[in-house]
């Protein structure tokens, strides 16, 4: 009896070690020291920025992911390419075409993966990082969409104009600034 | 009556060991959205590049030996750029801060003083390269999370420790607002002494 227990723990213990040996898959990562990669200069109006999460639920080639984003959008607007002329004294300017970039946010949490599945019989196919990427950058021009739709670029456009009416207003210039998009 | 018990006790125990599992918690997903309007005059941007490995060779102690005994190699190298910009709050600019002497067609213009924020970082995790073999499992989506999470801390570890590194992005945003406003005041008809506040 004690002899056919241990055998049966025995058992379970070879078992057991052999799924953690051959199955878990965790390994330690390592990171190199981040590389300055490029310094540009610019005079842009950053007039809206918007942070949200958004959730991820898409598939591709049939495999599948459930995840959450917290991003962050700005709405921003290059100054340098500002149109203006002088016309009796009166600074006439257009405002530039708006820029929306959306961006991962920095924060702690802000992509994580609460499930992925795939399609066939046995559910073992794991989606790559190739893939991964088109889904979210599916999910970035999904965001930027609905950015235009709920109206946050048309605020953004007012808010720039009030903006850059205070600015040169310090510099005692009389100022007209034409939106060409409204 | 022994077949019985063995029988009994080969169910016990699997039985046991699934008691002791605890639960799946349902895990709640907060939804966050929050609109700033801003007033950022953005006079720079840096980008930062962080590479990170998953590598089998990374492992020590107990976790090298039992890599050991399995059959294959796991290893995936990913990067990612993060951005930091540097700018100039505008709504902290005051009617003082604007000296206009006609006299001299000259425009003191003393500025804001330049702040750097993140920006956020590329959604994309680029794979610098990828080989799994023999009997080991692919890399998976939760494990390139867990990656790039940990590379987020890393690197804005390293932006604290490296001050050089905000400086040059001040220095940038500094120089590009010198020639931006002087151009600007010259095409009106002014010299111009650009300055900063502390």
């Amino acid at each position: 009896m004690k002899r056919i227990l241990l055998i049966i723990l025995l058992a379970a213990a070879v078992v057991g070690l052999s799924h953690y040996a051959f199955f878990r898959t965790e390994t330690k990562p390592e990171f190199d020291e981040a590389r300055l990669d490029e310094v540009r200069e610019m005079v842009k109006l950053c007039s809206m920025k918007i942070c949200d999460e958004v959730a991820i639920k898409d598939s591709i080639n049939g495999k599948w992911i459930f995840a959450k984003a917290k991003v962050n959008g700005y709405i921003r607007f290059d100054i340098e390419q500002l149109d203006y002329e002088v016309r009796n004294d009166t600074i006439f300017m257009k405002l530039p075409p708006e820029e929306v970039e959306i961006y991962e946010s920095t924060e702690p949490g802000a992509y994580q993966v609460f499930d992925t599945w795939d399609n066939s019989l046995l559910s073992r196919r794991k989606m790559t990082a190739t893939e991964e990427n088109i889904l979210k950058r599916r999910m970035a021009d999904r965001y930027r969409s609905a950015i235009y739709q709920k109206g946050y670029v048309k605020r953004a456009r007012g808010s720039a104009i009030t903006t850059l009416q205070t600015l040169f207003g310090h510099l005692k210039q009389p100022i007209v600034i034409i939106d060409d998009a409204q | 009556m022994k077949l019985k018990r063995i029988f009994i006790l080969s169910l016990a125990v699997p039985a046991l060991i699934t008691c002791g599992c605890k639960p799946k918690e349902e895990k709640e997903i907060p939804v966050l959205s929050e609109l700033k309007d801003m007033q950022r005059l953005v006079l720079a941007e840096m980008s930062l590049n962080k590479v990170g490995t998953i590598d089998d060779a990374n492992t020590k102690g107990i976790e090298a030996i039992i890599n050991g005994l399995k059959v294959g190699k796991r290893i995936g190298v990913y990067s990612y750029n993060t951005y930091l910009e540097a700018y100039i709050d505008l709504s902290k600019l005051r009617d003082d801060d604007v000296k206009i002497d006609d006299s001299r067609h000259l425009v003191t213009l003393t500025l804001p003083a330049v702040e750097t924020a993140y920006l956020g970082r590329d959604a994309e995790f680029k794979e610098e390269h990828y080989r799994v073999t023999g009997l080991r499992s692919d890399i998976t989506p939760s494990e390139r999370a867990r990656l790039k999470e940990l590379m987020c801390e890393s690197l804005k570890e390293d932006v604290t420790s490296n001050t050089e590194l905000r400086k040059m992005l001040i220095e940038e945003a500094q120089g590009k607002a010198r020639s931006y406003f002087t151009i600007l005041l010259r095409n009106w008809g002014y010299d111009s002494e650009i300055l900063f506040r502390d």
